[in-house]
């Protein structure tokens, strides 16, 4: 990991091939999520609060044991390697140990390499300390946290542990309490989309606003997928406008299942099967389509509670029997109905 | 049977095969007063029936102690250790913060270090606890220690609630020196496949831990005064206490804390470290303290599996443990979580070391927030103070370590304060995941609160939004835009007057997001407690909720085998099941409640629906171990359900033990795991008669008769 953090990050357009053109002329492209991976805390993205505290534990030193939680693609990694980086600048190659859930992580290994490394010697400035960075540590075996416990706090002079998880819960008790807890929210819609005008200006994409809002939808507050989609988006059809996008991202299209929704609302159930078998006529599976169903419906704006309520039960119910295998059209149709009775039933 | 030998000789042979560990034998501490006599005899016979006699060991415990000082015999001269003598007890210094660090890490510390409690003046903790521990150690201390009574002191409770500290400003005052018993570094099990024939070999901590107490038996670390006052037993100890420790009776005792007990994962590991604690509680020789540590009580935190004490299932090994150690006359003293008011002192403290002020209402929030765990919201107090805007240039008088930092931490009072305040509110969101988060937030979802009426308007007025997304939806698909406009246009139906309600104050997905739980522990907690927040005489709204959660737990229902694995670790809201159970869950509860009871303040209770799962798991545990230990006959069987078991492998080994097979006794488990009131208990085997109800609480209600007809056959036969 330290051999990718050291390609610098820095984007430079000129030593690229021109963006949009064909797919095969840039196959040795980095991952934009790498290419673009911020190399100073204050141009992470998003959750100021959080990392305007690491900008000053990076000024400060210090650093306490750190527990960062939050969902995918919210900056975590990057805001730790950051924060190494920019407490241990030159020397951060001997005094970072990085393990992540592709390394061998078990009890031995936290008994023995992790105590190694503690118990190394490595001259440093004041206030600074080796850090181990523990990424996912949510699926290390409690066996292997419970190993940890101790290790951390006997070496807390010399060494400092950074652990990113999803959730926190996962991580056992003792190493909860034992680091200061940093939370990570989703991104917002707005930041995601200015860091993708970012990298679209960089990399020189032609994109259609549209087309920037559906990658945004896609992506669902998680930069990595945003970036992700982006890209692919961009190497698969040149111009990035709504409908390559979620082409590319094989997505039902959100607004032809609000659409749907929409008329199950009115109780339109021709219409409302109309847009359900373009949508299934289009190839997606059902459970595609469930999926999407079911986060529109989620975050459909003006929906009275209680449709909300009843159109995610009758999804869940559809969702449950799709999932047991039962994934025929009839489903889904039985499915509109069910919502449209509700919306007839409910209507005063 | 010959386990003793195994354990004491464990630094020559570690790596043979483990043997059915075995429950420890309660004549062993009494048998305490005679040892050394029996020590010194041991040690002038010859030593070389070691191969002889395999079985005789638990016949009396005068033969027993022949076996530990064995292998010690090659160096009798007291001041030539020999090769063959054991390795030096890795124990260290214990000081509050282990080693002493390098000095060019001198910089910067935990707060939790440096602010440790240096008197008792300075612990936050319950005084009666204090003044336990004080009396057990000044015993301890004692030269004429009854010589039946265990040095082991067992202490738990959940972590941050000054477990170590208290120990180590009570050891500083009375004088002792404290030490701590680390296992060895180990070599990597990777290494040990690879090179095993280069004599690369592989123990575990349990393994080191074993070696430990095999040590602690030797009486080599019999230290201060009670290896002074019998200087007729020098002779023995003197070869061990040269090897362990140069000048045994040197002044300062030490007290050995096991803070780290090895991880028992399995069944027969957790055995193993049951019955080495037993036996470490029986027949330690000097002051023995173990520091176990406890999930906190939470609803929340007790239904997961993974998260137990020590890695050990709630309930399980830490009860067995205590019992193992009550047993051999050990003394436990259980810690229980920090109050608020000791929490919000101690960081008043910790506030006024650093120059940092913090106004006491702060203090108390950060207290509440962190459940009982002091270290956390030291913690959390740090990084709050760390990521402090600037404050204001002006300084009161610091420490010579408030210096050192380049942003003066030290303010003016007012509205820095009130700065100080918020900043730390915003990081008290960072405290411990188990303690009120999940609270908070189930509690949000239970009291349900609702913007005002006048919001409802907003209802009405929706199609003009609908509008907007509309054009969106034209613009991308021409043919269905019109239509799905005039479909707009044709009705948004009212709702009829009792399906309206006002808006919702919060966002229940995000909540329930928030909480960090998962759907179906959110979905039980409210299950538990939502009763009492519905009016009394609102059933049919209590009815609602009950159906909406009830279909929520039927959304998250097991799914066939090939999926559940697959989706396990997955992100919560990823798994679209368990984002609509929740999402189910939390809207079903708040919309069905329309007449909630009058606020007042309702304790939350953790959901009590999975004691029975989890009483069935602990006995099912059981009867797994049976069959590992049943060895070679037992593994036909192992990977075999409860039901098998209880029905075909614990009938026989009862059969085995009446007709007095040696050792089917000891393997046959002793206690089992009841419901009994809402509570899980664990009693003891009372006898073949209870047996029947047992098993079929194994089983689960359907099969318990089954077991039961197959038991009577077996025996009959």
């Amino acid at each position: 990991m330290a051999e990718a953090m050291d390609i610098d990050a820095g984007p430079g357009p000129s030593s690229k091939a021109e963006a949009g053109g064909g797919p095969g002329s840039k196959s040795f492209d980095l991952p934009w999520v790498e290419k673009y991976r911020p190399t100073v805390i204050r141009d992470i993205v998003g959750n100021k609060e959080a990392v305007a505290r690491l900008q000053v534990v990076a000024e400060e030193g210090n650093m306490p044991n750190l527990i960062l939680s939050g969902p995918p693609g919210t900056g975590k990694t990057t805001s730790i390697m950051c924060l190494a980086r920019a407490l241990l600048g030159p020397v951060y190659r001997y005094a970072v140990l990085e393990l992540n859930a592709s390394d061998d992580r078990g009890i031995d290994v936290v008994r023995n390499k992790i105590k190694m490394f503690a118990q190394k010697k490595t001259t440093l400035p004041p206030g600074r300390h080796k850090i181990v960075i523990l990424d996912e540590a949510d699926s290390m075996t409690s066996g292997a946290q419970q190993a940890l416990r101790r290790t951390m706090e006997i070496y807390s002079n010399t060494t400092r542990f950074a652990l990113a998880c999803n959730q926190s819960s996962k991580i056992i008790e003792p190493i909860q309490s034992r680091c200061a807890i940093v939370r990570y929210s989703k991104l917002s819609d707005q930041e995601v989309l200015e860091r993708l005008l970012v990298v679209a200006r960089e990399e020189k994409v032609a994109v259609m606003e549209d087309g920037l809002e559906a990658v945004v939808f896609t992506a669902d507050g998680d930069m990595r997928q945003a970036l992700n989609n982006l890209q692919a988006t961009a190497s698969g059809s040149g111009l990035v406008d709504q409908a390559a996008v979620f082409k590319v991202c094989d997505q039902p299209h959100p607004l032809l299942v609000a659409d749907i929704v929409r008329h199950c609302r009115t109780a339109a159930l021709d219409e409302a099967y109309d847009g359900m078998r373009k949508l299934c006529d289009l190839g997606y599976s059902s459970m595609d389509i469930i999926t999407t169903l079911f986060r529109v419906v989620r975050n459909f704006p003006d929906l009275a509670e209680f449709l909300k309520l009843e159109f995610i039960r009758e999804v869940g119910f559809c969702h449950m029997r799709i999932n047991d295998g039962v994934n025929s059209r009839l489903q889904l149709a039985g499915l509109l109905a069910r919502m449209c009775r509700v919306a007839v039933k409910s209507a005063g | 049977m010959n386990r003793k030998r195994k354990l004491t000789v464990i630094e020559l042979n570690s790596d043979d095969d483990d043997p059915p560990p075995k429950p420890r034998d309660k004549r062993r501490a009494k048998a305490a007063p005679e040892r050394r006599g029996q020590l010194r005899l041991c040690l002038s016979q010859a030593p070389d029936d070691h191969q002889a006699r395999p079985v005789q060991s638990s016949q009396s415990p005068g033969t027993q102690r022949q076996h530990g000082p064995l292998h010690l015999q090659p160096s009798q001269s007291p001041d030539q250790p020999s090769p063959t003598a054991p390795r030096p007890l890795p124990l260290w210094p214990l000081g509050m913060g282990g080693q002493a660090p390098p000095a060019a890490c001198r910089g910067g510390e935990l707060w939790v270090e440096k602010h440790a409690p240096a008197s008792t003046d300075d612990l936050v903790v319950h005084k009666k606890k204090v003044a336990d521990v004080r009396a057990w150690l000044q015993a301890q201390a004692q030269p004429g220690l009854a010589r039946g009574a265990s040095r082991l002191l067992l202490v738990s409770g959940p972590s941050g609630c000054g477990k170590t500290a208290v120990l180590g400003v009570l050891a500083h005052e009375l004088g002792f020196e404290l030490c701590e018993w680390r296992a060895p570094v180990p070599t990597l099990w990777a290494d040990h496949l690879y090179q095993a024939e280069r004599g690369v070999a592989y123990a575990s901590k349990l393994d080191d831990f074993d070696s430990f107490v095999a040590h602690a038996k030797l009486a080599g670390l019999a230290l201060g005064p009670s290896a002074a006052s019998l200087p007729a037993g020098a002779a023995g100890t003197a070869v061990v206490s040269t090897s362990i420790q140069q000048g045994a009776s040197v002044p300062p005792q030490k007290l050995v804390v096991v803070d780290d007990l090895p991880h028992a994962a399995g069944a027969e590991a957790r055995l193993r470290l049951v019955s080495a604690l037993g036996e470490l509680a029986a027949t330690a020789r000097f002051p023995v303290v173990v520091v176990t540590t406890e999930a906190g009580g939470s609803g929340a935190g007790s239904d997961r599996g993974s998260g137990g004490v020590g890695g050990f299932p709630q309930g399980g090994v830490a009860k067995e443990l205590a019992e193992a150690v009550a047993a051999a006359g050990a003394v436990r003293i259980a810690f229980n979580p920090l109050t608020p008011a000791f929490v919000a002192k101690a960081l008043a403290r910790v506030a006024e070391a650093e120059g940092l002020p913090l106004a006491p209402e702060a203090a108390k929030a950060l207290a509440e927030r962190c459940a009982g765990d002091l270290r956390a919201a030291m913690e959390a107090l740090q990084l709050a103070a760390t990521g402090a805007p600037p404050p204001p240039p002006q300084r009161k008088a610091t420490g010579a370590r408030g210096k050192s930092r380049s942003r003066g931490k030290a303010k003016a009072e007012g509205s820095a304060g009130e700065a100080a305040f918020t900043a730390l509110l915003r990081v008290a969101d960072g405290g411990r995941d188990i303690g009120l988060g999940p609270f908070h937030a189930l509690g949000k979802l239970l009291y349900n609160k609702r913007l005002d009426p006048e919001g409802a308007h907003a209802e009405p007025a929706a199609p003009a939004a609908a509008e907007v997304a509309t054009d969106a939806a034209r613009g991308e698909d021409p043919s269905a835009g019109p239509a799905a406009a005039a479909a707009e246009e044709r009705s948004v139906p009212q709702l009829v007057e009792g399906l309206r309600r006002a808006p919702q104050a919060f966002d229940a997905e995000a909540v329930v997001l928030h909480s960090g739980l998962d759907a179906r522990t959110v979905i039980a907690f409210l299950h538990e407690n939502m009763l009492h927040f519905v009016a009394e005489s609102a059933v049919a709204d209590a009815a609602d909720a009950l159906a909406y959660l009830s279909d929520a737990d039927l959304v998250l229902r097991e799914r066939g085998p090939g999926s559940t694995a697959w989706d396990a670790d997955a992100f919560p809201a990823t798994s679209l099941a368990d984002a609509a159970a929740g999402s189910l869950a939390a809207r079903g509860l708040a919309f069905s409640v329309a007449h909630p009871a009058p606020r007042r303040w309702l304790p939350l209770r953790g959901p009590a629906g999975g004691a029975a799962q989890r009483g069935a798991a602990a006995n099912a545990a059981r009867l797994a171990h049976l069959a590992w230990a049943a060895g070679p006959a037992g593994t036909l069987c192992a990977g075999g359900s409860a039901r098998q078991l209880a029905a075909g492998v614990l009938p026989f080994a009862r059969v085995l033990a009446a007709a007095g097979v040696a050792g089917a006794a000891t393997l046959l488990p002793h206690r089992w795991t009841q419901l009994w009131d809402g509570q899980l208990v664990e009693q003891e085997e009372a006898g073949a008669g209870s047996d029947m109800a047992e098993q079929g609480f194994v089983e689960g209600a359907g099969a318990g008769g089954e077991a039961a007809d197959d038991l009577d056959f077996i025996e009959e036969v």
